[in-house]
C-alpha cells in the first residue's frame, strides 16, 4: 500500500442522543467546532445530519443547519475542499431536496451522495434480553430503486458513496458498472456490526476477506474502500484497514448503540476518535490524506 | 473427516428444452433418484411437476408422495432425507408440507428456508439485462420465527439456505434465542447467474468455513456448497477438504431465464458419481441415506423399508 493516503472519515452523531455521550455535536454552533477539531487531527471526509440545536431531533431534509454548519466550519478553519454528506429519511426525490438544494447552491456545492446498498435484516439483536428490534422490518432497495438513486446522482452531479452490508453487494455494483449505471471510482464503505446479526463478523481477518473479495469482483477498477463499524470493534477493524489500503470511518454515531445504553460508559469525542487513528497509521508507516487529496481520489471536480 | 453427503436437486424450475435428462413426474423422479442414490446420494431435494409438461406443482401432496413410493419400490431407503418447495408461508401453500409430515407412510423430517432478505435477480451479462430489477426478497426475522414455528409443530429440521454471511449471524441469534436448535444444517448459496452473496470460488468457500468457526465456535452442524451454474466444479474439492458436503443436480446447474451456452446435458447420476470421483480422490468417505438421516439428528423413522432385489 506504499504510497496511498489514509484517508479518515468520522459520522459525528447520526441518531446517538447526548444521554448517550455528552459530546455528541447537535447544531451547526456544536457541529462546525467539532469538524474543525477532527480537521485538525487528520479528518478529510465528514458525515453529519441535519439536527435540532436543542433538542437533537433529527430535521431529515432541512437544507439550512446543513448550509449553516458547513459555512460555520469554513470560518473555523476547515477547507472548502472537505468532502461530506448529509443524510437522507428515504430514496425518492421528496427527501432529495435538500440534496439537490445544497448541490445548486453556490457556497456550498455539495458533491457527494450516500446509498446504502441492497436489501437486508439490518435490525439490532440485544443478547441480554435476548430481543430482535423491530423483527417485522426489512431495509428494501431493489436494484430499480438504487437505479432511481444512481440518476438523481447523475443529474445533480454527486459521486455516490456506497455502502456494503454483505458480500453480495460488492456483486451488485460490479453489475451496475457493467450496466453504466455507476462510474468509477467506486468510493464505498463496508459496514460492520456488534449490534446487529448482519455482515461480515466483525473480526480483523473480515477486513482482509472483504479486501480479496474486491480484487475478485472489481478487477481493475479503481476503488477507495472505507470500513466501519457500530460498536467498539472498530480499534480492531482499523489496523487491518490501514494496512490492506483501505481508509477508516470513525465517529461517535457509530460508536454507541442505538438502542440501549453503552455499558462501557465511555464518553470520547470525534476528535479524540480521529486522532486516535492518525497515531495508529503514523505507526504503521501510512501517510494521511488532506481534504484536497480524498476529494481528488473520490475523482471529485475542483471547486469553482 | 466425517462422511461426505452428496445432495443432489433433481429440477427445480428447469424445463427437458434446456435438458433432456430433467425428470418432471413421480415415474421420472423415482427413477433418477434410484439411480442417484446408487452413485452415492444421501440427500435429495425435488419439486413435484406435472408429468408430461413439467408445470409446477407447488402445494400438492400427491405427486411428492407417489415419486417418494415409487423410489423405495425401487430400492431407495427410506431413511433417504428429503425435502420439497414451497411458494410462500401461507396455510395454503403449506398444505403439502402438513399431509407429508402427517402421512405416516411418508414422514417428511425436513423443510427448507432460504434466509434473509436481498436482491436476488439474475443477471444476464452479455445482453447487460437484469431480471425483474423492481423484486427484493424481503424476509424479516419475523417470518423466519412463523416459519420454525410450524417446523417445530410438524416436527421438522429446518434446512437453512444462506446467500450472506450474515444470514449466519442470524440464524446465530435465532439459536441464541431459541427459535432453532442445533444441530444446524445449512446451505451456502453461490451463483453464477445472479450478483448476489460470496462470489463464487473455492477461496469464498474457505472464507464461510472460516466464518463458521467464528460465529458457531462448539455448535454441532452441517454445511452444503451449491451453486447456481458449473462453478459449482470449482467449489467442491475445497468443500470436501473443509468437511462441508456438496450440492448438485440440474435444477441448479443450467440458467432458468436464458438457455445454457455449453449445451451440456448431464443427468443428476453423472454429477453425483462426479462428485463421489472426487471424494475418493481426497480420501474421504461417502455417507449412506441412514447415516446423512443421523447426522441431521433426525428421529428414527417407523417405515418398513422395502428389500430391493
Amino acid at each position: 500500500m506504499a504510497g496511498k493516503k489514509l484517508i479518515i472519515e468520522a459520522t459525528l452523531h447520526e441518531l446517538v442522543p447526548k444521554a448517550t455521550n455528552k459530546n455528541i455535536p447537535y447544531g451547526p454552533e456544536e457541529v462546525a467546532p467539532d469538524a474543525a477539531a477532527c480537521v485538525k487531527a487528520g479528518l478529510s471526509f465528514l458525515h453529519f445530519h441535519a439536527r435540532d440545536t436543542t433538542s437533537g431531533e433529527q430535521l431529515w431534509t432541512d437544507p439550512k443547519p446543513y448550509r449553516e454548519a458547513v459555512l460555520l466550519m469554513r470560518k473555523q478553519g476547515v477547507p472548502r475542499e472537505l468532502p461530506w454528506y448529509p443524510t437522507y429519511k428515504g430514496v425518492n426525490a421528496e427527501s432529495f431536496q435538500h440534496v439537490s438544494t445544497l448541490a445548486r447552491d453556490p457556497d456550498i456545492q455539495l458533491e457527494m451522495a450516500a446509498i446504502d446498498v441492497g436489501t437486508d435484516n439490518l435490525n439490532d439483536y440485544n443478547p441480554k434480553t435476548k430481543e430482535i428490534l423491530h423483527p417485522d422490518q426489512v431495509k428494501t432497495l431493489s436494484h430499480t430503486g438504487i437505479k432511481f438513486f444512481f440518476d438523481l446522482c447523475k443529474e445533480l452531479r454527486q459521486r455516490p458513496y456506497l455502502g456494503i452490508y454483505e458480500p453480495g453487494q460488492l456483486r451488485h455494483i460490479g453489475a451496475y458498472l457493467d450496466l453504466g449505471w455507476l462510474e468509477p471510482p467506486v468510493v464505498m464503505k463496508f459496514f460492520f456490526s456488534d449490534y446487529a446479526p448482519f455482515g461480515l463478523p466483525p473480526k480483523p481477518r473480515c477486513v482482509e476477506m472483504y479486501a480479496e473479495m474486491i480484487d475478485m469482483v472489481l478487477p481493475g477498477v479503481p476503488v477507495e474502500w472505507f470500513v466501519m463499524c457500530y460498536g467498539h470493534s472498530i480499534w480492531e477493524l482499523a489496523k487491518p484497514a490501514i494496512s490492506l489500503g483501505g481508509h477508516v470511518r470513525v465517529g461517535l454515531g457509530q460508536y454507541h448503540p442505538w438502542n440501549w445504553p453503552d455499558e462501557t460508559g465511555e464518553q470520547p469525542t470525534n476528535a479524540e476518535q480521529v486522532q486516535r487513528i492518525a497515531v495508529m497509521a503514523k505507526a504503521m508507516g501510512r501517510e494521511l490524506a488532506s481534504p484536497a487529496d480524498a476529494r481528488r481520489m473520490f475523482g471529485l471536480k475542483p471547486l469553482s | 473427516m466425517e462422511k461426505l453427503i452428496i445432495e443432489a436437486a433433481l429440477n427445480e424450475l428447469i424445463s427437458k428444452q434446456q435438458n433432456r435428462h430433467v425428470p418432471y413426474g413421480p415415474d421420472e423422479c423415482a427413477a433418477t433418484v434410484k439411480e442417484c442414490v446408487d452413485a452415492g446420494l444421501s440427500f435429495l431435494h425435488f419439486h413435484a411437476r406435472e408429468p408430461t409438461f413439467g408445470e409446477m406443482r407447488w402445494n400438492e401432496p400427491e405427486l411428492y408422495k407417489a415419486g417418494i413410493l415409487k423410489m423405495r419400490a425401487l430400492g431407495v431407503p427410506a431413511e433417504l432425507p428429503w425435502y420439497p418447495t414451497y411458494l410462500t408461508l401461507s396455510p395454503e401453500y403449506q398444505k403439502h408440507v402438513v399431509a407429508l409430515g402427517k402421512d405416516p407412510e411418508v414422514q417428511l423430517q425436513m423443510a427448507a428456508i432460504d434466509m434473509g432478505s436481498g436482491n436476488l435477480s439474475d443477471y444476464d451479462r452479455p445482453n447487460k439485462v437484469l431480471f425483474r430489477p423492481d423484486q427484493a426478497k424481503a424476509w424479516s426475522h419475523s417470518f423466519h420465527r412463523q416459519f420454525f414455528d410450524i417446523c417445530r409443530e410438524l416436527k421438522q429440521k429446518p434446512y437453512l439456505g444462506i446467500y450472506e454471511p450474515g444470514h449466519l449471524r442470524s440464524a446465530a441469534a435465532y439459536l441464541d434465542m431459541g427459535w432453532i436448535e442445533p444441530p444446524l444444517v445449512l446451505k451456502f448459496f453461490f451463483s453464477e447467474q445472479g450478483p448476489y452473496g460470496m462470489p463464487p470460488t473455492a477461496r469464498c468457500v474457505a472464507m464461510y468455513a472460516e466464518m463458521l468457526e467464528m460465529i458457531f465456535p462448539g455448535v454441532p452442524l452441517e454445511w452444503f456448497v451449491m451453486a447456481y451454474g458449473h462453478s459449482i466444479w470449482d467449489l467442491v474439492p475445497e468443500t470436501i477438504r473443509l468437511g462441508g458436503h456438496v450440492r448438485v443436480g440440474l435444477g441448479q446447474y443450467h440458467p432458468w431465464y436464458w438457455p445454457d451456452p455449453t449445451h451440456e446435458e448431464p443427468t443428476n447420476a453423472e454429477q453425483v458419481r462426479r462428485v463421489a470421483a472426487i471424494a475418493k480422490e481426497l480420501g474421504r468417505e461417502l455417507a449412506t441415506p441412514a447415516e446423512a438421516h443421523k447426522a441431521f439428528g433426525l428421529k428414527p423413522l417407523q417405515i418398513k423399508t422395502p428389500v430391493a432385489a
